[in-house]
């Protein structure tokens, strides 16, 4: 178990390594520099810039000495943040894209979950409720998240003022970038659980369960829900590593201080140490997730365990 | 036939018909300005409104369904090319040429899809083409992996071994016994990935990284509605609803067809 991780541990150095490499040179033969916008520039000035920053150095040296300072731990200086370096901005805006990312994570989880159990229980029973929570579902699986954040904003801060329309300084301000975040996934997991729940249901093990007269709820939650479970595992790991990062456009619309807004700026203006941090960033946290997607397996499935 | 499966496609229906004769449906030009009607709420003489240029909302919208359905169309199609193609060999070929393919898989998968896009457009441009391409280029990875498990799962079937036991030859065996095997898998991934390319299309084109102008795509519309939403919600509700039924619409059809081929699958 622990060699399993060590090694998969191991395994991240690489992959990382390929994607900085990737990056850094997509980067550099894209045409263009982080300081051709400003053309007022004097070319002594200029020249000047970039010697500070090596960009007059040739492309392999310049990829050497970042990777050497990339092994210290050290991301560089932003171009266009003047005097402050990737590792400062990371700090400071990771843990509010963190913030945002868990609750919607946690708020999708309980949504889509819910409904799928739900729905897949009131099957035969109550068909209409089966019926509308599956429709409900492929709506959030197909409303585009920045559509349905315009909405929210529109209906609920805009004409009955109950939440801030934008910025970050409190609960309250958490709820609506959440839920627009969160409807999508939500709504994929009730579909996945809803199906994944029926095949379940339709086992011979849960008709013994039956036959032995338990109730439902121990049924459900201690039979079949962990078996369940299962392709739903392998969809939040990825999901959990993309909702942390990935919410650049919620992020955008609510003018929240995450790493996602400085990703699209930094982008746009050719940031290249900004970029590659939160590259690096993002691949890391899907090199974590998809370990612990499979760490979760191994608690799950005993079968895995076996292997 | 579900009724939710007809009605998709019954949008989808009228949606191509929408794209294809846009000149004849649209009561104005897209691009035709009207400085005496600007920023109107709905009303007879502009059934959804008009922009900041007098510029009528409902023409932008016809005009911009074909954008956003020939975006939506042709990326799926050459991201369903490139990733069967590539996850047919890496499964097919199995070993380490399989482990390579798929470890540079795995690291394209890391890197966000956004950094991609908006780099290819750099290099290519804004036009359609430029996101076409960047759109088709970062979402062939995921096809490519189904169609590998997908293939390692055929090539142990006995019909497979069967085929290669009477001396059949790796292409015919590609070509002839597992394409044919993968056809339910495809066809669905293909109706899944159309509504994925749509809204990955709009979302770039409402933060502003998307088509350049003239092109309007639904998500461009969005987006120009979206800074002026607070006193003319007109501009940025109708194209998102716009969005939200052609991708919903699609769904279903998806949703009716995998029930078809693959009873069994998960979602």
């Amino acid at each position: 178990m622990l060699l399993f991780i060590l090694k998969r541990l191991l395994w991240a150095i690489p992959v990382l390594w390929l994607v900085a490499t990737i990056t850094f040179i997509v980067m550099h033969i894209v045409p263009g520099g982080p300081f051709d916008a400003e053309k007022q520039l004097p070319p002594e000035i200029r020249a000047n810039i970039e010697e500070k920053y090596h960009l007059d150095r040739p492309f392999h040296t310049q990829y050497l000495l970042y990777m050497e300072s990339l092994i210290r731990g050290d991301l560089g200086p932003s171009y266009k943040y003047l005097g402050r370096s990737v590792n400062d901005i990371l700090a400071d805006t990771f843990p509010v894209s963190i913030q945002l990312g868990v609750i919607a994570f946690i708020l999708s989880l309980i949504l889509g979950m819910g409904t799928g159990l739900l729905s897949a229980v009131s099957k035969g029973r109550g068909d209409w409720i089966d019926k509308t929570s599956m429709l409900m579902a492929i709506g959030g699986v197909s409303i585009p998240h920045f559509v349905l954040a315009a909405l929210l904003i529109l209906i609920l801060s805009q004409t009955f003022h109950i939440f801030p329309p934008a910025l970050w300084e409190g609960w309250e301000y958490t709820i609506l970038p959440a839920v627009s975040l969160a409807a999508a996934p939500a709504a994929y997991m009730a579909r996945v659980m809803h199906s994944s729940l029926i095949n379940v249901l339709n086992e011979d093990y849960i008709r013994t369960c039956y036959a032995k007269g338990l109730p439902l709820r121990t049924i459900l939650f201690k039979h079949a829900l962990k078996n369940a479970a299962v392709p739903l595992v392998s969809f939040s790991g990825p999901l959990f590593a993309g909702l942390i990062t990935g919410s650049f456009i919620i992020e955008y619309i609510f003018s929240i201080p995450g790493m996602g807004k400085y990703f699209v700026t930094a982008v746009i203006n050719r940031d290249y140490p900004l970029i590659m941090g939160v590259t690096l960033l993002y691949g890391l946290l899907i090199v974590l997730a998809n370990l612990a997607v499979d760490l979760l397996y191994f608690f799950i499935d005993p079968r895995i365990r076996k292997r | 036939m579900k009724l939710s499966v007809l009605i998709g496609v019954f949008v989808i229906l009228l949606a191509c018909i929408v794209a294809l004769f846009a000149p004849w449906i649209a009561p104005y030009t897209y691009d035709q300005q009207d400085m005496s009607v600007i920023l109107q709420p709905p009303d007879k003489d502009h059934l959804l409104g008009t922009d900041s240029l007098g510029r009528d909302l409902l023409s932008r919208m016809i005009y911009g369904t074909r954008v956003s359905l020939s975006i939506g169309l042709f990326t799926s199609l050459v991201a369903m090319a490139i990733g069967t193609v590539y996850g047919g060999v890496a499964g097919y070929k199995g070993g380490w040429a399989d482990h390579l393919m798929m470890r540079l898989v795995d690291v394209l998968f890391a890197i966000p899809d956004l950094l991609l896009i908006i780099l290819i457009t750099v290099v290519i441009g804004r036009e359609f083409w430029g996101i076409f391409l960047a759109l088709s280029l970062v979402s062939w990875v995921s096809v490519a992996r189904l169609v590998r498990g997908e293939v390692l799962r055929l090539k142990e079937m006995p019909y497979i071994e069967a085929a290669r036991g009477i001396g059949a030859g790796s292409w015919r065996i590609l070509l002839r016994h597992l394409l044919p095997g993968l056809r339910g898998l495809l066809i669905v991934t293909f109706t899944f990935r159309i509504p994925a390319a749509i809204l990955s299309e709009s979302t770039l084109s409402f933060v502003g990284l998307g088509l350049a102008p003239p092109f309007s795509s639904w998500g461009v519309l969005a987006n120009d509605g979206w800074t002026a939403m607070r006193f003319f919600p007109h501009l940025m509700v109708f194209p998102g609803i716009a969005i939200f039924v052609i991708v919903l619409a699609c769904n279903l059809v998806g949703d009716g067809l995998r029930d078809l081929w693959e009873p069994k699958s998960p979602v």
